[in-house]
């Protein structure tokens, strides 16, 4: 038996890591925006079946609850762990995307026109669409060319979109941004008990389990690697890799007379990055902000579907009815 | 007994010999730092201690440029060892601008701002080892400059003596420049940066044969600073310096051989905290340093 194949066998080829997704086809409008088919109330029973198969292999369920988000206040923002400060929120039931959005998942968005469909933006931003492009002057995210994946990264989180990006993605396929209070109970619902771990796995930081700096790989890596930092309920890379878009404006409080002042609107973005130094700030809690036109080479975003807005099928044998 | 009280006794009034590894004076150690130009004696013993001659790295720039931040996440940095180098901290100074810096940081604020006089400077000394060679190992050795400080040797030389001592002993200078500031707030940094490389010229002049007609061989970074928030300065240094720093750009190209400019930040987003007063103060969001290293690594392939 070869190497390669005693590999393989243990999983851990490097062609085949450990827990990683495979896409057997390419990525089609279909197989991405399926999820508009879940809100559209004209859909067709098969439709909607085909739709809630493809939700059940990508997306997660997150049952509703309370969790405790951290305080912005100016008194509290030097808070290494603001558990006792925090205010609590309630989340309704929702699906989340198992892993950030690739680069050949936009790269069908792009295709599509999304970035020419002003629908998808808000009117306010569209002078600023026209900016939005990438090192050859085509629209796509800042670090492509030609208006492509960078080869070899299909896998990788798409980086290099500002929130505006992100949410003219969100749109065009059917879902939306999560917002910072789903996000944070997203990455430590499946934990058990009041305390709500720091990080996915547990209370302590370990750097095999998400791609930050101590990981010292100083660049991303496919949504599906490091998989055994994932949740328990299997949604990936909530900690590390990239810090993600949330659909939650950063405002700041004001106390005791300071103020927080910003160049421009920020929005709140969550999880740490490849690049993120201190582990303290790679946490579930952690709450930073960036300016909502940033195009940063560590920022990208993950979608979600309100539970309750989902359409089902009145006829649960639609999908074996059209053969499939 | 009585022997070791009257030795202990003599040693304290008449203190040990040292000679100063910064400017070279030979002192008795009284109070644990050259009286001339403050050099803690600590880093002096080591380095006699020591076989092989100390490599100095000054850092220097304008008040408020980063010097404490980017020394501070230098050390941190290559303790931790990155880009095959691996660094060790070498006295208690070190260490508390590290912990200071990163303490400060980690918390979502700025390090305060570095105290005028000089006897309050923390000296760093970090031994480094490249690629895991034994003998591939050189120091950092330079104190914490105060910005003022810097801006009053140049007004005054001689004022602050540490300053041309530790330039006159440096393998390589690193001059950090503010790039907002150098965006934003017309000439002003040009005109610090380039008083600073007259300075820098004047203190390392070349010497000896056609010495009026030859650069100075120092090697000079230009780091431009909180790059984080001037993505110009971030995507092409050089060509950011050709238009925004010009006296700098045509000086350094007259005068000196060995140059290079680079960008840095330690910084991921930040916003400002603005008090009853108006007082503004920088508090950055999360940190994520960019192109720390890299300053240092050339230096070191010089």
């Amino acid at each position: 038996m070869s190497f390669l194949s005693k590999l393989k066998r243990k999983g851990n080829s490097p062609a085949e890591p450990r827990g990683k997704r495979r896409d057997s086809e390419p990525r089609t409008v279909a197989s991405v925006c399926y999820a508009r088919h879940l809100t559209d109330p004209d859909a067709s029973d098969y439709e909607i079946t085909k739709a809630w198969s493809q939700v059940e292999k990508e997306m997660v369920i997150v049952a509703e609850g309370s969790v405790g988000l951290a305080s912005l206040s100016p008194d509290d923002l030097d808070q290494l762990d603001s558990r006792e400060n925090s205010q609590l929120v309630h989340v309704d039931a929702f699906y989340v995307d198992r892993f950030a959005v690739t680069n050949d998942q936009f790269q069908v968005f792009v295709d599509d026109g999304g970035y020419e469909n002003f629908d998808l933006w808000p009117e306010s931003v569209l002078p600023m669409v026209l900016n939005f492009v990438d090192t050859t002057g085509c629209p796509g995210p800042a670090f492509w060319a030609n208006g492509r994946t960078p080869q070899g990264r299909g896998h990788h989180p798409v980086v290099g979109v500002s929130w505006y990006e992100a949410y003219a993605f969100a749109r065009w396929c059917g879902k939306r941004l999560v917002n910072c209070a789903e996000w944070q109970h997203a990455a430590t619902w499946a934990d058990s008990g009041s305390g709500r771990h720091r990080y996915p796995w547990g209370d302590s930081f370990n750097a095999n389990f998400a791609n930050t700096w101590e990981a010292k790989r100083e660049d991303t890596v496919p949504v599906d690697q490091y998989a055994d930092g994932a949740t328990a309920n299997g949604i990936h890379q909530m900690v590390g890799n990239v810090w993600e878009w949330t659909d939650t404006l950063f405002e700041a409080q004001m106390s005791k007379g300071l103020r927080i002042v910003t160049d421009g609107p920020m929005a709140e973005i969550r999880g740490g990055a490849y690049d993120t130094y201190f582990t303290s700030q790679a946490t579930c809690r952690f709450r930073s902000a960036q300016a909502i036109a940033a195009r940063h080479p560590n920022l990208g975003f993950r979608l979600c579907l309100t539970a309750s807005d989902l359409c089902q099928p009145n006829d649960s044998y639609a999908f074996c009815d059209q053969g499939e | 007994m009585s022997d070791q009280v009257m030795t202990s006794t003599r040693f304290l009034n008449e203190g040990t010999k040292f000679e100063c590894v910064c400017c070279g004076q030979v002192y008795f150690d009284h109070t644990g730092h050259c009286n001339h130009c403050q050099a803690p004696t600590s880093i002096s013993r080591v380095v006699a201690e020591r076989d092989g001659k100390p490599k100095f790295l000054c850092v220097l720039g304008a008040s408020g440029a980063g010097k404490t931040v980017y020394l501070g996440m230098l050390l941190d940095m290559l303790t931790k060892g990155t880009k095959g180098l691996q660094g060790l901290p070498n006295n208690s100074f070190s260490v508390s601008v590290q912990q200071q810096t990163m303490n400060a940081l980690e918390r979502r604020r700025f390090p305060e701002k570095t105290a005028t006089e000089s006897d309050t400077w923390k000296w760093i000394h970090c031994e480094v080892n490249y690629r895991k060679k034994k003998d591939n190992f050189f120091d950092i050795i330079t104190p914490d400059f105060a910005g003022e400080a810097i801006s009053e040797e140049l007004e005054n030389p001689g004022q602050y003596p540490a300053v041309g001592h530790i330039i006159r002993r440096s393998q390589a200078v690193l001059v950090l420049v503010d790039s907002i500031r150098v965006r934003d707030l017309g000439r002003d940094e040009d005109f610090f940066a380039l008083k600073l490389l007259s300075y820098l010229e004047s203190v390392r002049k070349p010497t000896g044969k056609n010495a009026a007609k030859r650069k100075t061989d120092l090697p000079v970074a230009i780091v431009l600073t909180k790059s984080d928030a001037c993505p110009e300065a971030m995507q092409d240094p050089a060509e950011f310096a050709r238009h925004n720093l010009p006296g700098v750009d045509q000086y350094l190209n007259r005068h000196f051989n060995d140059y290079q400019f680079f960008a840095v930040s330690a910084v991921g987003a930040s916003v400002s905290l603005v008090d009853a007063h108006g007082r503004t103060e920088q508090i950055p969001m999360h940190i994520e340093p960019l192109g720390i290293v890299e300053p240092f690594e050339w230096i070191i392939k010089r």
